[in-house]
Parts: structure tokens; C-alpha cells; sequence
């Protein structure tokens, strides 16, 4: 049987992986300004745009991670 | 020898990184023996851009900046590009935008108009940076993971190859490099790897692929 992730239990996985990233590191994403680590634990709390972007990246990376996908992009020719 | 327009607006973190990384496509394009017209800072503006397009015999078009699904943006985010744009300026010529969203319906839009090729991305264009070399942006290994794939794709079609080869030789980068970042115990590397692999997915040519300047 599958189990459906919630929309909190996503925000809370994907704060637990942003908060393992460098506080010496941020994210640039266009259109919006530099992002450390806490700007964007915060926008993914918020659920605002930004944070929406990257639940959205961090989601389609885990999902690829885990189904193989990405490794087959990252291996196809 | 292929006339070529670059923009690089620096009104910001975002855009001054991504001016400053340009620079590697402009020498590199000068070693070609290209005519290269810079509009750096103030000067990617609409206007001088429209003129440049009017006055110059241009192949390829190099644009760096913010953008959304509908617009392309220079200095101070003002639009460069947008569905108001008239065929005649971007008749028949290459694009590159290495902005956000672009490639989802602004790239059809264009080449619906002339532009024979689009290469741009359907998501957000986004990357890494360390804060120690916040004041030394081109030696930032961690931007560098990001946007040396992305010059790729430039280079590339300054070298005369097509737009798919250009399109696939950078996304043949991104995939080494996410292996590497993947497989990596540099915490920095590893954490970041999710937004290469938004870039990659996201990088879409849309026109005449085996297009070239």
C-alpha cells in the first residue's frame, strides 16, 4: 500500500535537508535575492514563492534520487 | 566572422555574479575573432539593445539577467524581451538566456517571431554560492559548479557548433558534475546538488536545433 506524504510532512523534510547545508553558502535563484540558509528555512516555513521554488527542487531531486530517475539522467548519453 | 550581443546587467548579487562569470564567453569569443558587443550594466537596457539589434549584423544573442515565463530582463529588471518585441530585431538569430523561466513560453514566442533557435530553461536558473569569496565572485568554486556547464552552452555556439550540440555538451557537464556533487563528502557540494539538477532538467531548446552562427 502506498502511504501519501502530507504537504507538512514535505515542508519538514525539506527544512531537515536545508538545515545540514554550510552557513558559510547561500542560494541564488533568479528573481529573487541571495538566500542563506536561514532565508530559505524560513520562505519553506512560510510557504511563500521562494519557498515554494524550493520544495519544488528539493521534491524532484528526492523523488528522481529515489525512483532511479536520476541516476539514469545523470548516466544517459 | 559572427556578430554577437551579450547582456550583462549587475544591478544585484544574482546579476553581478552572473556578469562577471560572462566574461570567460566574451574572451573566449574574441579568440574566435567575433565582433562582440558588450552591454554591461547600464547599458543592458532596452533601448540599447533595440538599437544594437537594428544597426549590427548579428548571429547570436547572449542574454544574462532576471527573467520570468514571459519576459527577459536587463539593468534594473527592465524588460529587454518580451512578447511586444518586434520580428524584424530578432530575425533569424541564435538566443541564449541564462535567466529564469524563459524557455516555458517566452522562447516559443520568440521563434514563433524569426529567432531561429532558443536555448533557456523551463524553471528556475539558480546556483551556489560560497560567501567567502562574496568580493571575488570568478573564483568561487561552488558558483563555479553551476556556471562553467552554463557558459557551455555559449562557447559552444561561438565555436560553430549547432544548438542541440551546444545544448547537449553543457548538459553532459551537468551531469558529470552532479555525479561529483552527488558522490562528494564536501557538505557544500552534496547540498546543493538538487539545484543542478533543477538547472539541468530545466534546460530546453526550442526552434531549429541544428541551427549555428
Amino acid at each position: 500500500m502506498t502511504q501519501k506524504i502530507t504537504d507538512d510532512e514535505i515542508r519538514s523534510l525539506v527544512i531537515e535537508r536545508l538545515k545540514s547545508i554550510s552557513d558559510e553558502s547561500s542560494l541564488m535563484i533568479g528573481g529573487d535575492k541571495k538566500l542563506s540558509k536561514s532565508d530559505m528555512i524560513k520562505s519553506v516555513q512560510n510557504g511563500d514563492d521562494t519557498g515554494k521554488k524550493i520544495i519544488d527542487m528539493q521534491m524532484t531531486y528526492l523523488r528522481d534520487l529515489a525512483s532511479g530517475k536520476l541516476m539514469e539522467n545523470i548516466m544517459s548519453l | 566572422m559572427a556578430g554577437i550581443i551579450i547582456t550583462r546587467p549587475n544591478h544585484d548579487q544574482i546579476t553581478t555574479y552572473i556578469s562577471l562569470w560572462s566574461e570567460a564567453v566574451i574572451l573566449f569569443a574574441k579568440t574566435k575573432g567575433h565582433s562582440i558587443f558588450d552591454l554591461f550594466s547600464k547599458k543592458a537596457d532596452r533601448k540599447s539593445l533595440e538599437q544594437y539589434l537594428t544597426t549590427n549584423n548579428l548571429s547570436f544573442l547572449f542574454l544574462n539577467g532576471h527573467g520570468s515565463s514571459d519576459e527577459i530582463c536587463g539593468y534594473n529588471d527592465e524588460v529587454l524581451l518580451d512578447d511586444e518585441t518586434q520580428p524584424t530585431l530578432i530575425l533569424g538569430l541564435i538566443i541564449y538566456a541564462r535567466s529564469c523561466n524563459a524557455g516555458e513560453n517566452l522562447g516559443q514566442i520568440l521563434v514563433t517571431k524569426g529567432v531561429k533557435a532558443f536555448i533557456g530553461y523551463t524553471k528556475s536558473f539558480s546556483f551556489a554560492t560560497s560567501n567567502k569569496f562574496v568580493f571575488r565572485p570568478k573564483e568561487d568554486p561552488l558558483a563555479r559548479l553551476f556556471l562553467e556547464p552554463s557558459n557551455l552552452v555559449a562557447t559552444t555556439i561561438i565555436k560553430g557548433n549547432t544548438v542541440q550540440e551546444a545544448h547537449q555538451r553543457s548538459v553532459l557537464e551537468m551531469r558529470k558534475t552532479l555525479s561529483e556533487m552527488i558522490l562528494s563528502n564536501i557538505p557544500n557540494k552534496k547540498d546543493y546538488a538538487f539545484a543542478l539538477y533543477n538547472n539541468m532538467l530545466g534546460q530546453t531548446v526550442i526552434g531549429d536545433g541544428q541551427a549555428k552562427i
